[in-house]
């Protein structure tokens, strides 16, 4: 055994029979969760006889969740345009508020917009609306913002395509290569979750919708839908990662899956005049 | 390029501004001083004076402003300069902490013969820190590369540097001066209340002064032989994307000291008077030894010409002497020996430039120094005579009769018939071109006859290009196949051959391509791949590969969905941001890519609908773009032209919609229907 090994110190305390891991030094921890660095790792509990080897907590991917939420218009030219609301539960709102600590309020407004901003796959315009609370250790950390994009709807001769990936630049370029050499590390299983409503313009409609989508790889699930309801689009995005340590040998059936997002997030929305009748 | 900023280490007299590479240092601080100090002890009455003084205009997103800024210069000799600073900031945001690290630059011929700093907090006790807190840092090296030098930085950590707080240091320098010459930049990246420069010089001595980046303040002599400067309420200029280089921007004045007696060899006011000196300290440097009259002998024994024993030579100071910046005192602009050079197969860029030029007199062409900063700007014909390079390369005049047409980078000189630029730190840019960072850059071309600040000539776009062809297949499923070849030429196939010298496994060697695949296509394998003219500098460099990708084109309903735009993007989002921009947009070089893909579509499919052409020409840059239907394949052609190196902020909204326009073209859509 090297003590020097055991670089934290935590408290376990039971609670209806059950072990809650508390680290009074994390700051922003939700109760009954642990900074990533600390789950599911071995520590020993110290107790009358002198010590047992336990093994801490790891959270479930609904303890650690994105969800975005946004409600937004289509534009005769192409742009999308309304509100959005992000919130961040668990390890993933912890994260950011240890991140912003030390930082001001405008540096704050910043990070939230460029954060918003690396959600989208193209260049956008982002406006912080609320003020985030960066004190809490339980609630979530909730950020909304007016958002335009910009030519998000591309033309095809008198269609026009929404692909419905808006919140999905995080993975791209993600395992872009063949070869890997050394296992993978997920720092804490976690859920991102869209739900994106958008107004079509006067005279759109619907012509085609992308079918929908369920990739379950039992530790990584990714699902996409996309719906019509008369004048407006709604779509929902899910991707659950349920792991933290992956060996190299399954680095291709990650990418692939990877891969398989990238493309589900390509699917795209046809769009059309009401007046013109494509015949499909 | 490895060694931008490191040829010549040699700083102004000012202190170093904290920076994310003085940041570095600091973390390596904190590691080697386990406890910090942080001692009580009153601030001087100079700070605690600004303590309810008025802010300079500044925006929410400020991080610190410069209180006050006195800079006393005394000139004792031509061989002696004490120099005196005081400077106060006032912390606003958690983002101005690090004015609370101070760093001063010293070497063997600059001392620091004292340092302090102090913290008058908003609330309690002042904090004062001394000499003996202080931690002697020296330059990290270059990346991929060496570097010694005897550049250090002297650094303190003022404790209690927090917003509201006000941090100030003090230290006085005594140099063996180099030149007889300093720089006061008054203007930050954060607004500036007051700033003050004064000067003492010996009886009998003169000065020139020159402003640049902002009106001229004129000087107040306040006692026999002292002068003094002030300026005050200086806006911040604050950093964007893709801006000139800050060098270039800033607002300084340049002063040069003359003796009684007139010219001394380390003074000059003109850039004629600095290639003088810098001749003086280069004279001798380019003797050829035994060796290397006897090496020249061998590497063009077989040489049919004269252009191609030139081009020998370059090619083996290119690329056989290795690229290690050795430089100690003068030796940040004073060039090692050619024989030195020679017999270690090392030196930093003057010191290959020293070598090529001695070999190339031993075969009767003569070349001549060309320092030069290798972020275009920084000097321009508006710039007084300073130290403000940070390179050297070599002009090489053209003998009669060679044949220039692959000699690009030349130029003809009014006094010097022509001349070829060429460097040779470099070692990926063919012989007879320069990279885009020296195109249409100013440099002093150092000559018997003084020094000459010119420009040095832009090459055709056409000579940095990615050319890309594809022959690709689509099948009903969606899924693209086929084949691929791309040429690259100047800095588009410089940046791979850098990447991939060192790769020697085949996984490697593939990523280049593989991220060229990943930026355009969600899902993709690699099925074969080659690299063509890997070192081979002087000929274009190529990567040929095939690949397939499922689901590449998308199904709605009974159509099929194809963006032909396959590979690559040029669009950038550089200039969607909230804030209108201040400064003109550089671009490293002049930049023309042509992509050609051809998509047989699936058999039982025809094509209902295609994007339309676009043709976007702003004079700076041009795109046009062109999809086409010819029988079963889908056809794709376009070219992006980059032909300014600087667009005006006037013109960042055409910029913004050209990229816009580029954009919207990337992503257009293809309809295929099936054929009734």
């Amino acid at each position: 055994m090297d003590p020097r090994k055991l670089n934290a110190d935590l408290v376990v305390v039971k609670v209806n029979g059950k072990d809650i891991f508390c680290d009074p030094g994390a700051a922003f921890t939700p109760f009954g969760l642990l900074d990533w660095t600390e789950t599911s790792v071995p520590g020993l509990r110290l107790d009358k006889e002198g010590g047992t080897w336990i093994k801490t907590m790891l959270p479930t991917p609904t303890d650690s969740t994105i969800e975005r939420s946004a409600t937004l218009t289509l534009s005769d030219t192409g742009d999308l345009e309304g509100k959005l609301k992000i919130t961040f539960t668990g390890l993933e709102a912890r994260r950011r508020r240890v991140e912003e600590r030390n930082e001001d309020e405008a540096e704050r407004k910043k990070y939230m917009e460029d954060t918003a901003k690396e959600y989208v796959p193209v260049a956008c315009e982002v406006d912080l609306t609320n003020k985030p609370d960066w004190t809490s250790s339980s609630n979530p950390l909730v950020a909304e913002y007016s958002l335009k994009i910009p030519g998000w709807v591309s033309g095809a001769g008198r269609r026009g395509l929404l692909p419905v990936g808006i919140f999905a630049a995080a993975e791209r370029g993600v395992f872009d290569h063949a070869n890997r050499v050394h296992p993978i590390y997920f720092e804490f299983p976690s859920v991102k979750a869209d739900d994106i409503t958008i107004s079509l313009p006067l005279g759109w409609q619907v012509s085609s919708l992308p079918k929908a989508l369920n990739n379950d790889a039992k530790a990584v699930v990714y699902t996409m839908s996309a719906e019509n309801d008369k004048n407006s689009l709604h779509i929902k995005r899910k991707l659950s990662m349920d792991i933290i340590l992956i060996e190299q040998k399954f680095y291709p059936a990650l990418r692939h899956f990877f891969q398989s997002v990238r493309s589900g997030d390509e699917e795209q929305v046809v769009l059309q005049p009401i007046a013109v009748n494509a015949g499909n | 390029m490895k060694n931008k900023w490191y040829c010549s280490p040699l700083q102004s007299m000012r202190e170093i501004k904290p920076s994310p590479a003085s940041r570095l240092l600091q973390i390596a601080i904190v590691f080697l001083i386990c406890v910090p100090a942080a001692w009580a002890g009153d601030a001087p009455a100079w700070m605690h004076s600004l303590v309810n003084a008025p802010l300079p205009a500044h925006d929410e997103k400020t991080d610190a402003v410069l209180l006050y800024s006195e800079t006393n210069v005394s000139v004792i000799s031509t061989d002696k300069v004490k120099t005196v600073v005081r400077q106060a900031y006032k912390i606003l945001r958690p983002g101005g902490r690090d004015y609370g690290w101070p760093s001063i630059p010293t070497n063997a011929n600059r001392k620091i013969t004292a340092l302090r700093g102090w913290c008058v907090p908003a609330e309690g006790k002042d904090y004062e820190v001394k000499d003996k807190e202080a931690v002697e840092v020296a330059v990290p090296k270059i990346e991929g590369s060496e570097l010694i030098s005897d550049v250090k930085y002297k650094m303190l950590r003022i404790p209690a540097s927090d917003p509201g707080n006000i941090v100030g240091y003090e230290f006085e320098v005594e140099e063996h001066p180099l030149v007889l010459q300093d720089g006061w930049a008054f203007q930050e990246s954060v607004p500036v209340r007051e700033s003050h420069y004064s000067l003492q010089l010996p009886p009998g001595w003169e000065y020139k002064a020159s402003f640049l980046n902002y009106p001229e303040t004129k000087a107040t002599q306040s006692g026999n032989g002292q002068w003094q400067w002030a300026v005050s309420d200086v806006k911040a200029v604050k950093k964007e994307e893709d801006m000139p280089p800050m060098q270039g921007l800033l607002g300084q004045m340049i002063i040069s000291f003359f003796p009684p007696s007139g010219q001394t060899a380390n003074g000059f006011s003109n850039w004629s008077q600095m290639g003088n000196w810098y001749r003086g300290i280069t004279a001798g440097r380019f003797d050829a030894s035994p060796e290397i009259k006897q090496k020249v002998a061998s590497l063009t024994a077989s040489d049919p010409s004269r252009l191609s024993k030139i081009r020998t030579l370059a090619q083996f100071v290119q690329s056989d002497i290795r690229y290690v910046a050795i430089e100690l005192g003068i030796g940040g602009w004073q060039p090692h020996s050619a024989s030195e050079v020679f017999t270690h197969r090392y030196g930093d860029c003057k010191d290959k430039a020293t070598l090529l030029a001695a070999m190339l007199h031993e075969i009767g062409v003569e070349s001549y120094y060309v320092p030069i900063n290798t972020n275009r700007g920084s000097v321009t014909p508006d710039t007084p005579a300073n130290l403000g390079f940070n390179h050297v390369i070599l002009a090489i005049k053209v003998p009669e009769g060679v044949p220039e047409t692959s000699l690009v980078a030349m130029l003809n000189h009014p006094k010097m018939g022509k001349i070829l630029f060429f460097d040779p730190t470099n070692e990926y840019t063919p012989f007879g071109q320069i990279g885009g960072y020296l195109q249409a850059n100013y440099g002093l071309l150092v000559t018997p006859d003084g020094g000459e600040l010119l420009s040095l000539p832009k090459q055709s776009s056409a000579l940095n290009s990615i050319q890309r062809t594809a022959a690709l297949a689509l099948d009903p499923s969606g899924k693209l196949q086929g084949e691929v070849h791309e040429t690259r030429m100047g800095d588009r196939a410089w940046g791979v051959r850098a990447t991939l010298r060192n790769v020697t496994n085949d996984q490697d060697r593939v990523k280049p391509i593989e991220n060229v695949l990943s930026s355009s296509l969600s899902n993709f394998r690699l099925t074969k791949a080659n690299v063509v003219n890997l070192m081979q500098s002087d000929q274009p460099f190529g990567f040929n590969y095939t690949f397939e990708a499922d689901g590449y084109a998308k199904t709605a309903g009974n159509l099929l969905l194809l963006r032909p735009r396959v590979l690559g993007s040029k669009s950038r989002g550089i200039l969607e941001t909230k804030e209108p921009r201040k400064f003109p947009i550089e671009f490293e070089g002049p930049v023309k890519d042509v992509d050609q893909f051809e998509i047989t579509i699936p058999a039982g499919y025809e094509v209902e609908e295609l994007p339309p052409p676009v043709d976007a020409d702003f004079g700076f840059a041009s795109y046009h773009s062109k999809t086409f239907a010819k029988g079963n394949v889908v056809g794709y052609t376009r070219t992006f032209e980059v032909n300014d190196l600087s667009v005006p902020v006037a013109k960042a909204e055409e910029l913004k919609k050209f990229y816009r326009i580029i954009a919207n073209d990337e992503r257009s859509t293809a309809v295929l229907r099936p054929k009734n």
